[in-house]
């Protein structure tokens, strides 16, 4: 395996098991949801984005962005409101943005808003295109076909990554899905791919998706790719109802179990190491001011 | 400008206009393009002047301003047509809870330059559906502008501000002006001059030149206007009780300073609106008005507002609901006394 | 004369454009002729008039008129089209809207009652007519109200002082006056002047005021009265000119005849109607004459800043019963008292008269 791709996934794994320790000596105000389980969705992915692509995450967005800008800092400050924050602070762990990644709370809403980018795109910037992070839940909102037809219809270069779970918060796909995601996908004549994503291994689905996202880049159209993952950890915080033997199942089954030897051991020890020093620095910092750490604002909409 | 204009006219000139001079604005919306040209018929001929920009949706409100909120986001500015006011609760996620929050919820100043046109507002007998003024229910929302046009104002110059603000914004159109006449600056008709006063994009202020202080300050939307006009006519004529109008096209934090003066002169203020009553827009302008004229008022601010009911299809019933000309006389006279 | 409006000819239209007139101002037109068009959010359409006459266009082609708008009157067959403002655009801020001017219902219900007519109206130039505006126009119609004189509006501002501020009682006596008649003219032969009651009355005060000077002094709030430095009696005089008060001064140090002239010279300056302010002011008492021989009784009113004001009736004959008991005429008259009662009473107002009484019926030379 990469060392780069492991070295990622373990930067988002100890991230977020920092975090659940955070959150369980009071230090996170609100909420947070952890995508442990699932870091290798986006480290498969963000290699074959572009810089000036547009994407779209969610509320378990944190490896979405960790994966885009190795910036653990900037995360870390925006969910503890310190000074440094991606958000400045004022969106929290669900609300960030630099530069063209952008993350909302609101399930389905980003799907016509990154069509529109994607509109945009392939009338000004042929060649790049809007990648937008979805679950399974997500595809109960009725947004989600309004943005599928507008961008089939229009032959938009839009990527939507579906990190399917199979839970949506409590709920079993089963229990909220009539159907599948595929057959969804067919009903709009959009392409559909299926991928294994369960990790550890990132190259398989990678290079799974290098010739797809290619021709969505080149006007063929929408693509939806539906990534199998495992969300290893709770919904949010110590509100996971699943059976203990399931528990069990997916701990035994996670990735990051799985994995061992002294390449594996120094890899994570180094990361283990990276992300305490990060917690050490930025909760030695004074609070976030409400705006934006200075290289973010910098970012304007590039110019055509 | 032309000599006289149709309310449809002068916005389908302001749109083009607007599309003329920037080439990274889009029009959005169903049923836009020619030869159709909208179910009002604003966009007509809109499509074929400029076919990359106008772009036709599906029937997908929630989905079209999404659109238009990516656009925004790569640096691309956009109109949008909600072929009736009432449909746009299907946007209301996209409007309020994406292109408004995004203005701010990201830590810095991000520009949203998007403007969703609303035909809104009753007298046509489209039913409950297709009749609404939903105006209040987009008031108070952080970074979010609200605005509603008149056969005052200059529909360009209200729609290059608004894109220029680089804040999302509602423009509230009613329906029946549509086919109405754009008052020539300065003339409302025979009777009444106007004036804009005030911070962009400006109050109107429909008075008799020479009367002053007025018995009575009326305050409407345009939608609500020229029904004001008549009730104006009307009380003048049959029992000599004068009223100055003020018709502010901004309606989240209209301007005050531009009301106040006349309102402390003549000592009553009435307040109209076409929406039901209820967290609106008049109630909340009538509250500031008690609060910055306290002492100096004859009487409380009244509020007219439509009837607590559903906007009837049958013309008789619709009547029965809306505000009328005569609804404004009778408030204007029962504070008069 | 009728009136032209524009209907409504579409239900969701407010205005319409007056595309051209088709009949020119001043024109005949009779009933159904079609006079003009308008153009509306759908259609072209001709507006007919109702009545004959001769048309007078109010708008100017091009205008947008509102649904109900009058935009002609037309006027009874031969009227020439009057001049005045011309149909045309609104002048600037501040100036009148060209065209017929808007009258308010209580300005044509005031105007009928005036009689005012249109012309009137649209000569003040302005675009709204209320009821205000007319009494700016005309006078008041002379049948229902006019301006008082400046005498009478004098008279009005003391008597109305009197009336508000002196709370008064009053008094008459009844005093034969055969043998004062006689001893007038006996004195007007001897000074060659006219003396009569009036004449008589006045010197009576003088002689009897010291006698009685509260009711020739004056109220002083809060509770005290101003004695008379001497005794200043006004007297009404009205001799056509309008009602006035001359002061014959210093009463009690004139032999009647002094006063008798004093007051010929007062009557001669009333008809002439040139008073000097120093003629009316000072008065301590009032005569008011009332000797038309018609008034059986006055009462009069007392002047701000006196006590007593006297008033002297007509002459009555009253059949008496003499020494003997047989019926014999005699000549009365009432002498009467308005007394400020916040310084004198009945009894001494009573009193008052009886000492003028008294010296009526013992003249002195």
């Amino acid at each position: 395996m990469n060392p780069d791709d492991l070295r990622m996934m373990l930067l988002i794994r100890h991230f977020e098991l920092a975090l659940l320790d955070l959150f369980a000596r009071g230090e996170v105000h609100g909420t947070t949801h952890t995508c442990l389980g699932q870091e290798a969705v986006p480290v498969a992915l963000s290699p074959l984005l572009d810089p000036d692509d547009f994407v779209f995450s969610n509320h378990r967005g944190h490896g979405h962005y960790l994966a885009r800008f190795d910036d653990p800092a900037g995360l870390l400050a925006e969910i503890l409101g310190r000074d440094g924050a991606v958000s400045g602070g004022v969106g929290g762990s669900q609300h960030l943005r630099r530069g063209r990644h952008l993350s909302t709370g609101v399930q389905g809403e980003s799907l016509p808003v990154a069509a529109g980018t994607a509109l945009h795109l392939a009338r000004s910037e042929p060649g790049r295109l809007a990648c937008v992070y979805v679950g399974d839940g997500t595809w109960g909102e009725g947004a989600v076909y309004e943005a599928l037809n507008m961008a089939a219809l229009w032959r938009l270069p839009l990527l939507v990554a579906v990190e399917h779970n199979g839970i949506a918060q409590s709920t079993p796909t089963g229990a909220a899905m009539a159907g599948t995601i595929a057959g969804r996908a067919a009903a709009f004549g959009v392409e559909h791919l299926h991928v294994d994503a369960t990790g550890p291994g990132v190259s398989v689905p990678r290079d799974a998706l290098t010739g797809p996202v290619e021709r969505v880049r080149r006007g063929a159209g929408p693509l939806v790719v539906e990534f199998a993952t495992r969300r290893a950890g709770p919904h949010s915080k110590g509100d996971d109802p699943r059976p203990a033997d399931e528990l069990d199942r997916l701990r035994a089954e996670d990735w990051y179990a799985r994995l061992d030897g002294p390449e594996f051991d120094r890899l994570d020890a180094e990361q283990r190491a990276r992300v305490a020093a990060v917690v050490r620095d930025v909760t030695a910092r004074p609070p976030a001011t409400g705006r934006a750490a200075a290289e973010v604002e910098q970012w304007q909409p590039v110019s055509v | 400008m032309a000599a006289r204009q149709r309310v449809a006219e002068h916005l389908n000139a302001a749109l083009g206009a607007a599309l003329a001079a920037d080439d990274r604005l889009y029009l959005l919306g169903q049923d836009i393009t020619d030869p159709y040209g909208g179910a009002f018929k604003i966009t007509r001929g809109l499509s074929t002047r400029f076919p990359r920009q106008v772009v036709a949706t599906p029937i997908s409100e929630a989905g079209l301003v999404g659109i238009a909120n990516g656009l925004a986001l790569a640096g691309n500015r956009a109109i949008v047509e909600m072929m009736f006011a009432d449909f746009v609760t299907l946007a209301f996620d996209q409007i309020v809870n994406f292109a408004a929050k995004s203005v701010s919820m990201y830590g810095q100043r991000l520009p949203m330059p998007v403007v969703v046109r609303c035909p809104t507002g009753g007298r046509r007998g489209y039913g409950p559906t297709h009749s609404q003024s939903l105006q209040k229910h987009f008031l108070g929302v952080p970074d979010l502008d609200v605005y509603e046009i008149s056969p005052f104002h200059d529909c360009a110059d209200l729609f290059t501000g608004v894109l220029g603000r680089g804040v999302p914004a509602l423009v509230f159109e009613d329906k029946v002006l549509y086919t109405g006449l754009r008052r020539p600056p300065g003339t409302a008709d025979d009777l009444f001059r106007y004036d804009l006063v005030g911070p962009w994009p400006g109050t109107a202020v429909v008075r008799i030149a020479g009367i002053d202080p007025p018995d009575c300050v009326l305050i409407t939307p345009g939608g609500v206007a020229e029904r004001a006009l008549v009730a104006m006519r009307e009380l003048l004529i049959s029992r000599e009780i004068t009223c100055e109008l003020y018709v502010p096209a901004r309606l989240d934090r209209t301007a005050l300073e531009p009301i106040l003066p006349a309102a402390a002169r003549a000592g009553q203020v009435v307040i109209v609106e076409d929406g039901t009553a209820g967290g609106t827009w008049a109630a909340d302008l009538a509250h500031q008005l008690h609060t910055a004229l306290w002492g100096q008022l004859r009487g409380p601010v009244r509020v007219v507002s439509a009837a607590d009911g559903v906007v009837p299809a049958a013309a008789h019933l619709e009547e029965e609901v809306l505000v009328q000309a005569g609804t404004i006389s009778a408030t204007v006279q029962r504070g008069h006394r | 004369m009728s009136e032209l409006r524009v209907p409504r000819l579409n239900s969701n239209d407010t205005e319409y454009t007056l595309v051209e007139w088709l009949v020119a101002t001043g024109e005949p037109v009779r009933p159904g002729d079609l006079v003009a068009t308008v153009e509306t959010s759908k259609a072209t359409e001709d507006l007919a008039c109702a009545d004959a006459g001769v048309l007078r266009h109010l708008v100017a082609a091009g205008t947008e008129c509102a649904v109900g708008q009058v935009i002609a009157t037309v006027l009874p067959v031969g009227a020439r089209v009057p001049d005045g403002p011309r149909p045309g655009t609104p002048g600037p801020e501040g100036e009148p809207l060209a065209g017929e001017p808007i009258v308010t219902e209580p300005a044509r219900r005031v105007m009928a009652e005036r009689g005012i007519d249109l012309a009137a109206v649209r000569a003040l130039g302005r675009p709204v007519i209320r009821v205000a505006d007319l009494d700016a126009l005309t006078p008041p119609d002379p049948g229902r109200t006019e301006p008082l004189s400046p005498v009478q509006r004098a008279v009005a501002a003391v008597v109305s002082e009197s009336h508000r501020s002196v709370p008064t009682g009053f008094v008459a006596i009844a005093v034969p006056v055969d043998d004062a008649l006689r001893h007038a003219r006996e004195l007007s032969r001897t000074h060659r002047c006219l003396i009569g009651l009036p004449e008589l009355v006045v010197a009576a005060l003088g002689a009897v005021a010291d006698r009685f000077p509260h009711c020739f002094g004056a109220y002083v709030e809060p509770g005290a009265v101003r004695r008379p430095d001497r005794i200043d009696v006004g007297v009404t005089i009205d001799v056509g000119q309008g009602l006035h008060v001359p002061v014959v001064r210093d009463v009690a140090a004139k032999p009647v005849a002094e006063v008798a002239k004093e007051l010929m010279r007062h009557r001669l300056t009333a008809l002439r109607g040139s008073f000097r302010p120093a003629d009316l002011t000072g008065a301590n008492v009032l005569l008011a004459l009332h000797t038309d021989d018609d008034v059986t009784v006055a009462v009069p009113i007392v002047l701000p800043g006196t006590v007593c004001a006297v008033s002297l009736a007509g002459v009555q004959p009253v059949v008496r019963l003499d020494a003997d008991g047989a019926p014999v005429t005699r000549s009365v008259v009432q002498l009467g008292v308005a007394y400020d009662h916040r310084v004198v009473n009945g009894a001494q107002a009573v009193e008052l008269l009886r000492a003028v009484r008294e010296v009526l019926l013992a003249p002195v030379r």
